[in-house]
């Protein structure tokens, strides 16, 4: 018995070391993710981008915002004088944070009467936004106590109506932040994620599918009589990707539907521009399945390289870890990324309702990268055996 | 006289190994060619090239009139190939691999269904147009791959093994149907390791590790090229016999069985002959048949591989 | 123009008569974008607290009032210190929450009461937000109090009544990577255990040697055996590896005893190649059994074990799912191990889940099997 088992595992680690990309794949791409796990993925939040629209110009109002630029959690943008270029700033997410300081903020300190302040909250990413608003609510208590001591010590009065209010509703006290929340008003965390879900489930579908076919037909030696006949080559990858590109824009009409009108996610964007991003992301992946089958002489090795290089692209496309909590070097090589791209794309067009001109750059960097990974099949792929 | 296939010095390398070794030779339209030897010897290697889907290491040939090297995709819409693997989706129908196929080189949906339907018929392969491909027999399955190599009517068809694995009968049907296309204008080249077939070609090339080495009609082949003659012999016991005639030397070059028969390859069969006769009864062998026998094509082979091996 | 059409017709062809894995490719998508929608979260709710209070007072009462009533934390009264300590050590509590004895009269003097928080640390994330909530909190109470004690002495008091710092458990500096990459670990295994072996057992399938086996003296189980031996040993050395690399170069802390990580690595990379066992059951092809593993078991596993997003935050059905998934003991198995130092004791529970669960996929899978070769 023992001797027929080990037959059947050396015949085993015949085919897998026959396979040359196979077992370093395996043994290279688990420390891949490890390097990306560790250095890329960070669910902690630090330097949360903000702006500040300044109306009142006083000295405490700059306090309180050196307080914020100070606590390591927030990082200053930008400062705008006026709250309304805050919205564009929030949409293009080059800001999470937005902070408006009314006119008669210093007065209304100096008198010991409520000031108020407004606080706005890009809460696409509800986690983020929420950890955001936690740290926002301790600088703001600090600050707000801080000014009521510095500012009342030797007029105590115990019964002073406005005092008591302030102080017993233990709430910020002489501050009362006015929080606006963008985009997500519920803070649902799951707002932020069932657009990205969608995207990665389309992604692995498509690509893994397309992984396999060229190789398959490699592996049963019908790709020789292919390649004997007159078909050009670019006939012979088109005809091979449409049944995918249905399938592909098939399950993209149904995740979608789920994801509308099961999940209530909120859609505030054009169908239309959805679809045309779709149809540019389908390009990229169906195109990245098309060069793993066409550099591939078996369907295994295919679909495995598919898969290892769809793994470091769900951690580092930015669709639980954000992109702007990793490492400098990393974020370029998220560049090359698409559904990187695709993710903007849904979640602006779900959440934020934004609109072409906002996601321009990222529909010219799928197109580009689609289009690069199909060109880059068609010269790898040779109508002749190897 | 056309020739349709000309190769010059034609050659492929795989690494150290050398599959194919300056082959040189012609083929004249409307014949059937037969390119035999032993598995292994680069049959399909020479094919594959042919076909232009194999890149020659060096050397270069015509087909059709086009030059392989430059005008390889020019080459591939006159032609038909059939592969080893027949090129056949399992999961698909009879009828739908031919219109397939017949769609790829005719590019009309109107005219593949009649070429497919034309080629249907004469390959017998009505009754089983809607059966997949996976539920047919090695014999129909054949048969379905010639027809899939002959749907659009190419001047020129390369088939490599088609009769491989298949019974006496169907390979008869086969090559009536081959002899057919021949008749109809078609070159056919065809590899094939079963000798006897090489009687129904017109032309046969004997490749050998590689090297062409010898290149001539079947009656030719048998009457010039053998250098030796042959006897037949049979005697009882066999197989006693055969390991004593084996060892025995002179006059005797080489045995090979025959069926129930021995062939015993000599140089004059006159000599020979009593020669045999004497030490076959003097060791107790009772001698059944014992003359001098035409070669058949395979005897030619073995002989011929015997002296290569000489020489290397 | 002609012949794109030609080959398309032919993959659609090819597509209509595998209709079971049409369906599977088109409806699986819609079923994991459900799933896996649900279970997606971030936000927290009900954290379980463990909670001594030793001083029983009037202040700490208030305050274990103002942090409980905000619905973030769900408290579990225990006695001691020690019981803090466990309830820990076991994940029965993310957090504990110690108010010593004599907190009020601190306070009444106008001294600092401090309070002990312990937070694990291990979950970087979750930690996160419970550390900045209760940071919020506790200023916003100790705010409270000060009022009234100013209210008291009719002047306005300074200083900070309550005093704290967190100590964040197994993972102090939060760092990701220690709470990401013992999840890691788990998820190679799942893609050498039921990825590769299916495939592997589909490939022979596909190209017809299943058939020598048939004919061949070889059994079912020696066949099975044979198979997926090779992939344990390939899975023990990338368990080797990523725990060398972790540690090496991401100063991963290992607090655990090895060898019982490994026995317990064995037990659940065996438990899940019955899971490989039975995929390839299904599928025909080898696409097949590469799509199928892949949503049916790996991208599961990575959302659902409790990799990234905490178990406990999932709607209570999707919970209920997670009970199939072996990937889940084992992670708790693993942080337990590497980040916590646990022993046997502490993570029996889950061992036997993890065998009952393996036990139960490797006898239906090898029924199947031996009914597919027979």
């Amino acid at each position: 018995m023992f001797s027929r088992i080990f037959a059947m595992v050396r015949k085993e680690f015949r085919q897998l070391s026959r396979d040359r990309r196979i077992l370093p794949i395996v043994i290279v791409a688990p420390l891949l993710q490890l390097f990306l796990l560790g250095y890329a993925a960070n669910l902690d939040i630090r330097h949360i981008p903000f702006a500040v629209a300044d109306y009142s110009q006083s000295a405490e109002a700059r306090e309180l915002i050196r307080e914020f630029a100070r606590s390591g959690y927030f990082d200053l943008v930008m400062e705008v004088d006026d709250m309304r270029k805050l919205d564009p700033l929030i949409a293009r997410g080059e800001v999470r944070v937005g902070l408006v300081i009314p006119a008669n903020f210093g007065a209304h300190i100096g008198r010991k009467s409520r000031a108020s302040l407004a606080l706005i909250l890009d809460a696409a990413d509800a986690n983020t936004a929420r950890i955001a608003l936690g740290y926002a609510s301790v600088i703001v208590e600090r600050f707000s106590r801080r000014m009521i001591i510095a500012t009342l010590n030797e007029r105590f009065n115990p019964y002073s109506l406005n005092l008591r209010r302030m102080m017993e509703e233990g709430e910020g006290g002489i501050l009362d932040p006015r929080i606006r929340v963008f985009y997500n008003p519920e803070m649902k965390s799951r707002n932020f994620f069932v657009p990205g879900v969608i995207a990665l489930i389309l992604m692995v579908m498509t690509t893994i599918l397309t992984a396999a076919s060229i190789a398959k037909e490699k592996e049963a030696g019908t790709l020789e009589q292919l390649i004997v006949s007159p078909i050009k080559k670019r006939e012979l990858l088109i005809g091979k990707l449409i049944p995918y590109v249905i399938i592909g824009f098939i399950d993209a009409g149904l995740v979608l539907f789920v994801g509308i009108y099961w999940f209530k996610v909120p859609f505030r964007g054009s169908i239309l521009l959805l679809f045309f991003g779709a149809a540019l992301f389908l390009m990229s992946t169906l195109g990245m399945g098309l060069l793993f089958s066409v550099i591939s002489r078996r369907q295994q090795q295919a679909m495995i390289t598919a898969f290892f290089a769809l793994l470091p692209s769900m951690i580092l496309s930015g669709f639980i870890f954000p992109i702007e909590n990793m490492p400098r070097a990393v974020q370029y090589l998220t560049y090359l990324i698409p559904i990187r791209y695709f993710l903007v794309i849904v979640r602006g067009i779900f959440l934020k309702g934004v609109g072409f001109s906002v996601l321009k750059g990222q529909f010219i960097a799928l197109f580009i990268l689609g289009f690069s990974f199909l060109l880059v099949s068609l010269s790898l792929f040779r109508k002749r055996l190897s | 006289m056309m020739y349709t296939i000309e190769t010059e010095e034609l050659t492929k390398r795989f690494g150290d190994l050398v599959a194919v070794d300056n082959l040189t030779l012609r083929v004249k339209e409307g014949e059937i060619f037969g390119f035999l030897g032993p598995n292994g010897a680069g049959k399909t290697t020479t094919v594959r090239m042919l076909v232009g889907i194999l890149t020659p290491s060096s050397g270069n040939a015509r087909v059709g009139g086009y030059d392989l090297l430059k005008e390889t995709e020019r080459i591939k819409e006159i032609i038909g190939y059939m592969s080893q693997h027949f090129g056949l989706y399992e999961d698909l129908t009879v009828w739908e691999n031919l219109t397939f196929y017949a769609r790829l080189y005719l590019k009309d949906k109107r005219k593949s269904t009649l070429a497919a339907n034309e080629v249907m018929e004469r390959f017998g392969l009505d009754f089983y147009r809607d059966h997949l491909v996976r539920n047919l027999s090695g014999g129909w399955r054949q048969r379905l791959g010639l027809a899939c190599a002959m749907v659009h009517k190419p001047k020129i068809a390369f088939l490599d093994e088609p009769t491989a694995g298949i019974d006496p009968v169907t390979r008869r049907v086969i090559w009536d149907m081959l002899y057919e296309l021949a008749q109809g204008g078609t070159t056919l080249f065809v590899t094939t390791h079963y000798m006897e077939e090489a009687e129904h070609c017109n032309t046969i090339g004997f490749i050998w590790q590689g090297r062409l080495i010898a290149c001539a009609q079947p009656s030719e082949v048998k009457e010039r090229i053998m250098g030796e003659e042959v006897v037949r012999l049979r005697v009882e016991p066999f197989f006693p016999a055969f390991e004593f005639l084996k060892e025995m030397g002179e006059p005797i070059r080489d045995v090979n069985s025959y069926g129930d028969a021995i062939h015993l390859m000599v140089k004059d069969a006159k000599e020979a002959l009593p020669v045999i006769e004497r030490e076959l009864n003097s060791r107790g062998f009772s001698i059944k048949e014992l003359t001098k026998a035409n070669p058949t094509i395979e005897d030619v082979f073995v002989y011929l591989s015997r002296k290569e091996l000489k020489k290397g | 123009m002609e012949r794109i059409a030609a080959l398309t017709v032919k993959e659609l062809k090819h597509i209509r008569r595998d209709p079971r894995s049409l369906i599977m490719v088109l409806f699986f998508p819609m079923l994991m974008l459900i799933l896996f929608a649900y279970a997606i979260t971030f936000d927290i709710r009900e954290v379980p607290t463990a909670l001594f209070d030793a001083d029983r007072s009037a202040e700490s009462r208030g305050l274990i009032l103002s942090l409980s009533s905000s619905g973030y934390f769900r408290m579990i009264p225990v006695g001691s210190y020690r019981a803090t300590e466990e309830k820990l050590n076991s994940g029965e509590a993310w957090a504990a929450l110690i108010i010593p004895a004599g907190f009020a009269r601190k306070i009444d003097r106008g001294e600092t009461g401090s309070i002990q928080i312990l937070v694990d640390g291990s979950d970087s994330n979750t930690a996160s937000q419970v550390v900045a909530y209760l940071k919020g909190a506790l200023i916003r109470y100790s705010g409270k109090l000060l009022f009234k004690k100013s209210l008291r002495e009719g002047r306005l008091m300074n200083g900070s009544p309550i005093s704290f710092r967190p100590r964040l458990w197994y993972n102090p500096d939060l760092k990701s990577p220690n709470f990401l990459i013992p999840g890691l670990i788990g998820l190679i295994m799942m893609v050498i255990g039921v990825m590769l072996t299916s495939l592997s057992i589909a490939r022979e399938e596909e190209d017809g040697t299943l058939e020598g086996i048939r004919v061949s003296p070889i059994s079912s189980l020696e066949f099975i055996v044979g198979k997926l031996l090779p992939y344990i040993l390939i899975a023990i050395a990338e368990l080797v590896l990523i725990l060398i690399a972790g540690i090496t170069i991401f100063d991963l802390p290992f607090r655990g005893s090895f060898s019982l990580l490994f026995l317990l690595s064995l037990i659940f990379f065996v438990s899940i190649l019955g899971m490989g066992l039975l995929i390839s059951t299904i599928a025909r092809t080898q696409q097949m059994a590469w799509l199928l593993s892949l949503l049916l078991t790996f991208l599961p596993s990575l959302i659902l074990s409790g990799f990234i997003f905490p178990i406990r935050n999932m709607p209570y059905f999707v919970q209920l799912i997670t009970y199939l998934l072996p990937a889940r003991y084992f992670i708790v198995i693993l942080r337990g191990i590497i980040l916590k130092g646990v022993g046997f004791s502490q993570l029996k529970m889950q061992v036997v889940y993890l065998v009952v669960l393996g036990s139960t996929f490797m006898v239906a899978s090898i029924l199947r099997f031996k009914k597919k070769i027979a």
